[in-house]
């Protein structure tokens, strides 16, 4: 029988008399309820009903009971149901197996019919809804779990190649892609992505969800480079002592392993793991790894080099810093910082220490100090390849705050235990004349402290019989308020010019 | 708390725990079996301790968080949490005196001392019963595991009897809750029945 015809069969109908109700889609929750609503309104009881979906059959057989037909001349009360009813009813629908309606349809009926049904919680009706919303739930959550994308290049509308495309292929167990949408687009939402099951698909352009048909497997992208490196991480993590292959087995079910790139990575691993624990038992402890400490203490005029010997090419030097030991700086900075420049090289200049970039880089002055001493070099004609700048201290001596290493002035003693270093690299270098940028630096070179303030941009004579430039280091220049920075960097620019003039000097007498 | 590393028994673990909860408010502890790695101190041992603990002290835990339990009740002082049963299960085999416990009475502190019935459960009977007599098939839609429960539990139809008292139990609970008593190992898992479960797929 059809809807119109069951409008006038209110409570007189045979047994015999069946409703078949049609709905829009599988997951139709909203004309589900507007179909519940029409059918306790002619009061036709759960068994004289036959659900079917759209996507189950061809034709268009049937009418669907709109709002429209659901009035009649007794109106029956209307329809009454627990709280708990409707969000449990909206996640059950989703489930796959086609007796769902009938079922939440029935439980709807008994709750306006039997009042003690509301609290009867071991009700085989209740708990086998439960139990279908649970399912569904966990295959909503499995899906969060275990999508997996893989970028393509893919024009975008105008054409341009612009981000890539991420496309996962992925099998829910139940009718879950549409209410599971609204979660990648809110995890995802910077990145283009399109989602293919075979019932349906979804495509995330950044600002909207679109849903489609379903897809094929092989639509889907095949493996790349990046899997290689997330397949790579998967074996570096995996931790032999924490295997649980039961769990694994009931949280990774098998059904989703032929989708999972790592998957096959499982086997491997768990069968090695009892091989892993056990060398690792028969080798015995261990000592932790640990950087070589190395002990020697400089005395005064006898440079000690971790080698022994002291280094004869800047090459070697820069090798043999590597592990200098000889104070507690070099414990905590990522590498030695060497001079870096030309080796026949007639200005040498000298900093305090390697900073923060410097550390990480290996270089000398390539932070923002570094930017301003190459602007400075470079509006002195002073090519910066044709010096040789390096730095009185070797290693970073910093302290931590938060995530951000400030900057530390190195102690007497660490600056004096570095000092052979600086030594070494003046003779083998050579230079002509010296720059001390900054106090550290003018101590190092010249044995004693100088008021940098009151000797800049003059030159002082080594023991050696070098010349020594005294001068501000250019991080102060970045300390100073900003409306006298002019002013500041002119009055050091100013101090260099006398080195710009030694440099050219030499350079013409050679 | 990383666990199995040093010699702490379970009943400090749990005791910490229990200040923890109780002085300091804190909502979660977490305890993680101790996972030797190469190189490490020589003060650490290389054997990894049974991941079971692990679990065995979460169900404890939770014991003491939503069931009402005191830790002293759980672990002996000084004492281990056995590996093969859960800590209700021996808890309750320790106490059979307190049993059966009828499931259409009791008050819901009694239910949740019962093996084998959890909070949500406990919750479903309560509510339930207020409109129905329970009855051995109402307990049989509950997803519970049975074997555990019905030791220790009378329905309208159904009364333990006398295999409470059986001096037996424990060991078929035992062997009925985890058919391999001891972990299972990865080379029984190799040989074993879960292989199907791992073999690669198609």
């Amino acid at each position: 029988m059809t809807a119109d015809a069951g409008a006038s069969s209110l409570g007189a109908s045979a047994a015999s008399d069946v409703r078949t109700v049609r709905l829009a889609s599988a997951v139709d929750f909203a004309g589900f309820r507007r179909a519940c609503r029409a059918l306790w309104a002619e009061q036709i009881a759960p068994e004289r009903v036959v659900w079917q979906c759209a996507d189950d059959i061809e034709g268009d057989l049937f009418e669907t009971p709109g709002d429209d037909d659901a009035t009649s001349a007794s109106s029956p009360p209307p329809v009454h149901v627990p709280p708990a009813f409707l969000p449990l009813a909206e996640s059950a629908i989703l489930h796959r197996d086609p007796e769902r309606f009938g079922l939440l349809y029935r439980l709807l009926w008994r709750l306006q019919l039997e009042p003690a049904l509301r609290g009867d919680t071991l009700d085989p009706d209740w708990l086998r809804a439960d139990a279908l919303s649970q399912d569904v739930r966990r295959d909503l959550h499995k899906m969060k779990a275990f999508v997996r994308f893989r970028p393509i290049a893919e024009p975008d509308g105008e054409g341009a190649i612009g981000a890539p495309l991420h496309i996962a292929w992925f099998e829910p167990e139940h009718h879950i892609v549409e209410a599971v949408a609204p979660f990648f687009a809110r995890r995802f939402t910077a990145m283009r992505w399109a989602i293919l099951t075979p019932e349906r698909s979804i495509r995330w352009d950044g600002a909207a969800l679109a849903f489609g048909p379903g897809a094929r497997r092989d639509e889907a992208p095949p493996a790349d480079a990046g899997e290689q490196l997330w397949l790579t991480y998967y074996r570096s993590i995996f931790n032999p002592a924490r295997l649980k292959l039961r769990t694994l087995a009931r949280e990774m079910p098998k059904r989703y392993w032929k989708n999972l790139p790592e998957a096959e990575l499982i086997e491997p691993l768990a069968s090695s793991a009892d091989e892993r624990s056990m060398t690792m038992i028969a080798r015995g402890p261990t000592d932790p790894k640990r950087r070589p400490a190395t002990e020697p203490q400089p005395t005064p005029g006898h440079p000690v080099t971790p080698g022994g010997e002291r280094p004869r090419s800047l090459t070697a030097l820069n090798a043999a810093l590597q592990s200098c030991r000889e104070c507690p700086i070099g414990e905590h900075a990522t590498q030695a910082v060497g001079g870096e420049g030309s080796r026949q090289a007639r200005l040498m200049l000298v900093g305090e220490q390697p900073g923060d970039q410097e550390d990480l880089q290996g270089r000398p002055f390539v932070g923002p100090a570094g930017q301003l001493l190459a602007r400075a070099l470079e509006e002195l004609a002073i090519p910066r390849r044709e010096v040789y700048i390096t730095n009185a201290v070797k290693h970073f001596k910093f302290e931590l705050r938060g995530k951000r290493r400030i900057h530390k002035t190195p102690a007497q003693q660490e600056a004096a235990a570095c000092l052979h270093w600086l030594e070494r690299e003046i003779e083998l270098v050579d230079p002509g004349a010296l720059v001390a940028l900054g106090a550290t630096a003018a101590r190092q070179l010249m044995g004693t402290t100088i008021s940098v303030l009151r000797e800049r941009g003059r030159w002082l004579v080594r023991s050696d019989g070098r010349r020594v430039l005294i001068t501000l280091h250019p991080s102060a220049l970045l300390r100073v308020e900003p409306e006298d920075k002019a002013a500041a960097y002119a009055a050091w620019l100013k101090d260099l010019r006398h080195a710009a003039e030694h440099f050219s000097a030499s350079g013409a007498s050679e | 708390m990383i666990v199995g590393a040093d010699a702490t028994s379970d009943a400090t673990i749990l005791a910490t725990s229990a200040a923890l909860y109780g002085a300091y408010r804190l909502r979660r502890v977490y305890y993680s079996a101790f996972s030797p790695i190469p190189d490490a101190a020589r003060a650490l041992p290389l054997k990894a301790p049974p991941l079971v603990r692990e679990h065995r002290l979460y169900q404890a835990d939770w014991l003491m968080r939503f069931y009402g339990f005191a830790q002293e009740e759980i672990v002996a002082p000084g004492g281990m949490l056995a590996l093969d049963v859960d800590p209700k299960l021996a808890w309750a085999l320790a106490h059979r005196e307190r049993f059966p416990i009828d499931l259409n009475r009791a008050p819901k502190e009694l239910l949740l001392r019962v093996p084998g019935l959890g909070t949500r459960a406990v919750a479903r009977i309560v509510a339930a019963r207020r409109v129905r007599k329970l009855r051995f098939a109402d307990l049989e839609r509950l997803h519970i595991p049975l074997v555990k429960a019905i030791a220790f539990v009378e329905v309208a139809d159904h009364r333990p009897g006398k295999s409470l008292a059986a001096s037996d139990l424990a060991r078929r609970l035992a062997a009925a809750v985890h058919p391999t008593p001891s972990q299972a190992s990865l080379f029984d898992f190799a040989a074993g029945e879960p292989q199907g479960a791992l073999s690669s797929s198609p």
